[in-house]
């Protein structure tokens, strides 16, 4: 008797695997994170890890199926996560916000096909960009409005990164002290990080974006490096954009079934 | 200028523009509210001198609080900064205490307990790493 695997149709375009890869790296942390946010509560880790393998299957099943559906239930799964994390830490805004990027790009995706009244990969493609291009700007301006011209401070990046320090591991230690040594280090990577930052609106041009894309990879491996906190989900679904499509190309411009 | 630039990146798509003003007036306007955000991360900074680096130590070594169990007159709550210290690992902090608050003992337990601050400061004449500890709590605990 012959067995039949299910139909999984077209292989999808590489841009949506590493799409769907980025997905899966935000999904992953809420099986580790989730008995320590909840206290350690019995039964915390069974939830966390049902959490995080609902993620990866429905994000396997948009990727492959293009079904929108798994889509939005993506979108919501990460939403219950999002909601538990922030009732465990509370007034903790910020370190947990790094699935935002991808979901709001998914959510992009999701909603374009709907509103314009057809499948239209260049489109579909274009809204996620707007959504990464805002979710950058926003992270600029807010440290704008919250430092201004404090931001560029040597001791203020400097600190952040001894702080940091303490705990890396050995090569990584040696960097931070030497970097948060270095006051003139300290304002050009403020600099750069804050312009970087900004630049994200340029993201909506499109010739712009390879450069700018490139631009905030090498400060996600600075922020990395330095600071400890790996973006990588982040810098995926920038590469992705720039180099990739989301849907296949030639773009179908099928009306919506 | 500024105009020909723009016109030679390419014009933004309609589509991206509206992405754009959702996204981005959702989270100024909204804040941190799924999936929204400002994404503020270490936006708003304090004047300070010196990085507080939170320290834990079982008999006398660096270990993580995760490394124990059986915590024995340690206060979880009694973990934050000292009064005019500044730092930016608060979420260490709210782990700790999360920790600590949830496997604490009746009894004491073998291991000598230290939790309390290191603050560091880099000399801007030498470049030397100056270093001072700051003792908040001591109890005791167990290795699991």
């Amino acid at each position: 008797m012959a067995l039949s695997l299910p139909a999984l149709g077209a292989r999808p375009p590489w841009g949506r695997v590493a799409f769907a890869l980025a997905l899966c790296l935000e999904a992953v942390p809420k099986a580790i994170d989730m008995p320590e946010l909840l206290r350690h509560a019995e039964g915390s880790g069974a939830l966390g890890l049902a959490l995080a393998l609902g993620l990866v299957a429905l994000t396997l099943r948009w990727c492959w199926r293009e079904d929108d559906r798994a889509g939005w239930a993506v979108v919501v799964l990460f939403g219950v996560a999002w909601i538990i994390e922030r009732v465990s830490a509370e007034g903790h805004q910020g370190v947990r916000h790094g699935s935002l990027l991808p979901v709001s790009a998914l959510i992009a995706t999701l909603v374009t096909p709907r509103l314009i009244g057809r499948r239209s990969a260049e489109l579909t493609q274009e809204a996620a960009w707007g959504a990464v291009a805002a979710v950058y700007t926003l992270a600029g301006l807010s440290k704008v409005l919250g430092s201004g011209l404090g931001w560029f401070a040597p001791s203020n990046l400097g600190l952040l990164i001894l702080e940091r320090a303490a705990d890396a591991p050995e090569p990584l230690m040696g960097l931070r002290l030497a970097v948060a040594g270095s006051p003139a280090l300290c304002v050009a990577l403020a600099a750069g990080a804050l312009i970087a930052e900004l630049g994200g609106v340029l993201l909506l041009w499109p010739r712009a974006r390879p450069f700018v894309a490139l631009a905030l990879v090498f400060t996600h491996v600075g922020i990395a490096a330095l600071m400890g906190y790996v973006y990588a989900s982040w810098a995926i679904v920038l590469i992705t954009l720039t180099w990739g499509r989301l849907a296949r190309d030639p773009a179908p411009e099928a009306p919506l079934g | 200028m500024l105009n020909r630039l723009l016109a030679a990146l390419a014009p933004p798509r309609r589509v991206a523009l509206a992405a754009f003003a959702v996204f981005f007036v959702g989270g100024l306007d909204v804040g941190e509210l799924y999936p929204f955000s400002r994404f503020s991360m270490y936006a708003a900074i304090e004047s300070r001198e010196e990085a507080a680096i939170p320290t834990f130590r079982a008999n006398g070594q660096d270990v993580s609080p995760a490394a124990l169990t059986g915590f024995f007159g340690v206060n979880p709550d009694g973990l934050a900064a000292p009064e005019g210290v500044v730092t930016s690992t608060d979420h260490v902090l709210r782990e700790r205490a999360a920790w600590i608050r949830a496997n604490t003992a009746t009894t004491p337990g073998p291991v000598t307990v230290e939790i309390g601050w290191e603050l560091w400061r880099i000399d801007p004449q030498t470049g030397a790493l100056i270093r001072r500890a700051l003792l908040l709590q001591t109890g005791s605990a167990r290795w699991r």
